[in-house]
């Protein structure tokens, strides 16, 4: 459901992409994104997801139906004019690696678009302690784990404090404790008014931490959505060749009447029903697990 | 030891850049053998696509470092082999398929080994069409490699490599960027490949838990040392084993324990109810296995 107060930060309509080999990777998508949103986007390899974004920051053109960003058609801007507040995390962190340290390349973006002195070293001093590389400002990139690079990435792009950032599978190859830190990171600059979309193959990621997503098959959208309504329309899922999260089938399973979408969720879930149904009568859900 | 196709003894490595001298392997002896498929596991840092790089030749003939102790392929020293003779023993997929794509065409790039190779057009076809189906990319064939997606590449990597017939297969992270059924088709045609053609797959992942069902063997890598290693269910512990492909039940029972023993707020009760989530997943696992 779209809330209307939130101004559109992306407006997507019935954009089409065929690419110069003929393959149509986008056909008729429409789409909203809202300031403030964490956008999730899903969908199996090859079904458009990574060419629909790259529309946001003009790395490509609509070949149908247009692409507006803050109000302006994305075709009468620049890519420099849109990256000015499209930021773009890519999938593979040496695509946009250049300099030779660390500390360079943090600081090649705010210098650039001329951020004041102590905003710059604020924001900095903030992503390199939460990502983690506080010891390798003077490391060239070429030197760090690819985890490190992705971070990196991840870093000088927030650095600039672009109004959308748009991340390709932030979080693949990382454990669970960075993937946490990623996400907890990304949900604070929602909160300060920054828009993300995210693209991710990870449901339980998804789940826990986009407000809304957009479900994706064969360069179209078949459902966009909350979370919660997205992940219980298993119909639509299996169509897109997706399943929930697991913690959210298991509970289907039981026949909970509950769609979870984080562990945390149900735990809360658990703790109320302990509370008002006591010990001894721990209720019919309990029945249905054994 | 009969059956020995590779051995690392003492595997040391040090990157000539790393500041502190500190070393990404620190003495790793490993013991693969014929027919084994090898999950290695461990957290960032721990060494795994170091070790990975080293035991294939690519570390440092392709990355420079410092390398000591030994890795034997069948029985020789990896550094006596000539590069073209490595290649038909072990194949490698990195973890960045752009690393190692090349070429036009996705059949150009498939087809380079086997033309350096001399096989006939007809020949080179046909295995290119039979791998290509196995990987799922016959539709790719025609594409350029710089169109494909991140998960379409790696796979096509994977289709290069086993073109090559190695015996054994190194591969790291190669699922990094493939969505959930892409992994899960993925490791499943290695596991053929593995129980058929008796190839030898090494692989590191962090998805341990799809690896649980795939995996004879798992090393666990911590600080460029071994922590564990030896048969998947003995390392781990079978119950846990199970309980890894469900990574979230796991975590809500531990949280529901936790919790309980430790807040007043929360009643001891829940550790019941969390520990029904658990057994629900282990018990449906029981019943298919």
């Amino acid at each position: 459901m779209i809330n209307n107060h939130d101004p559109a930060v992306v407006e997507v309509k019935d954009l089409s992409h065929t690419y110069p080999s003929g393959v149509e990777a986008l056909k008729g998508v429409s789409l909203c994104v809202q300031q403030g949103d964490v956008f999730g986007i899903i969908g199996q390899n090859g079904c458009g997801k990574t060419t629909l974004v790259k529309h946001f920051n003009g790395l490509l053109r609509p070949t149908g139906g247009e692409v507006r960003v803050f109000g302006n058609n994305s075709k009468e801007k620049t890519i420099a004019e849109l990256s000015a507040d499209v930021g773009f995390v890519f999938q593979n962190p040496d695509f946009q690696l250049f300099l030779t340290s660390v500390e360079q390349e943090i600081n090649f973006g705010p210098n650039n678009i001329r951020m004041p002195e102590e905003e710059r070293r604020q924001i900095i001093e903030q992503l390199v302690s939460r990502l983690g590389l506080s010891e390798r400002m003077q490391s060239h990139p070429f030197e760090l784990t690819r985890l490190e690079r992705k971070m990196v990435s991840i870093a000088s792009v927030l650095a600039m404090k672009p109004r959308v950032v748009v991340f390709d599978e932030p979080t693949t190859g990382q454990d669970a404790v960075q993937t946490r830190a990623i996400m907890e990171l990304f949900r604070d600059f929602s909160r300060d008014g920054h828009t993300l979309i995210i693209v991710s193959h990870d449901m339980s990621l998804i789940a826990e931490y986009c407000n809304r997503v957009s479900v994706m098959k064969g360069g179209s959208v078949l459902a966009c959505d909350t979370p919660r309504t997205v992940f219980a329309d298993r119909s639509t899922l299996t169509l897109a060749g997706l399943e929930p999260p697991e913690i959210t089938q298991i509970a289907q399973q039981a026949r909970l009447d509950q769609i979870f979408l984080s562990v945390s969720e149900a735990f809360e879930w658990i703790i109320g029903e302990q509370r008002s149904c006591g010990p001894a009568t721990s209720g019919a859900s309990a029945a249905d697990f054994s | 030891m009969t059956g020995l196709v590779l051995e690392t003894r003492d595997l040391r490595c040090v990157y000539p850049q790393t500041d502190n001298g500190s070393p990404a392997l620190a003495g790793v002896d490993l013991q693969v053998r014929e027919g084994d498929f090898i999950a290695v596991s461990g957290p960032n840092g721990a060494g795994k696509s170091t070790l990975l790089g080293c035991i294939s030749g690519v570390i440092p003939r392709l990355t420079p470092a410092q390398v000591n102790g030994s890795t034997l392929v069948r029985g020789q020293p990896i550094e006596g082999y000539a590069m073209p003779d490595l290649v038909r023993n072990i194949g490698v997929v990195l973890e960045d398929p752009d690393a190692q794509l090349f070429g036009a065409t996705v059949r150009q790039f498939l087809a380079f080994g086997l033309e350096l190779a001399g096989q006939s057009c007809e020949e080179m076809t046909r295995q290119i069409g039979q791998v290509a189906e196995k990987l799922g990319v016959s539709e790719l064939l025609e594409r350029r490699c710089q169109t494909l997606s991140g998960g379409e590449k790696q796979r096509v990597v994977v289709a290069s490599m086993l073109l090559m017939r190695p015996s054994i297969v190194v591969l790291d992270e190669p699922t990094s960027q493939l969505d959930p059924r892409g992994t899960r088709d993925l490791f499943a045609t290695l596991r053929l490949l593995n129980r058929e053609l008796g190839l030898t797959i090494i692989v590191s992942s962090h998805n341990l838990g799809e690896l649980a069902e795939m995996a004879t063997h798992l090393v666990v890598l911590e600080q460029g040392r071994v922590k564990a290693q030896g048969p998947f269910a003995e390392v781990l512990g079978l119950p846990l084993q199970r309980l890894l492909r469900y990574p979230q039940a796991t975590e809500l029972f531990i949280l529901c324990r936790d919790q309980a023993l430790t807040s007043e707020a929360v009643p001891p009760t829940t550790i019941r109810e969390g520990a029904r989530f658990l057994l629900r997943v282990s018990k449906k696992e029981m019943a298919q296995s």
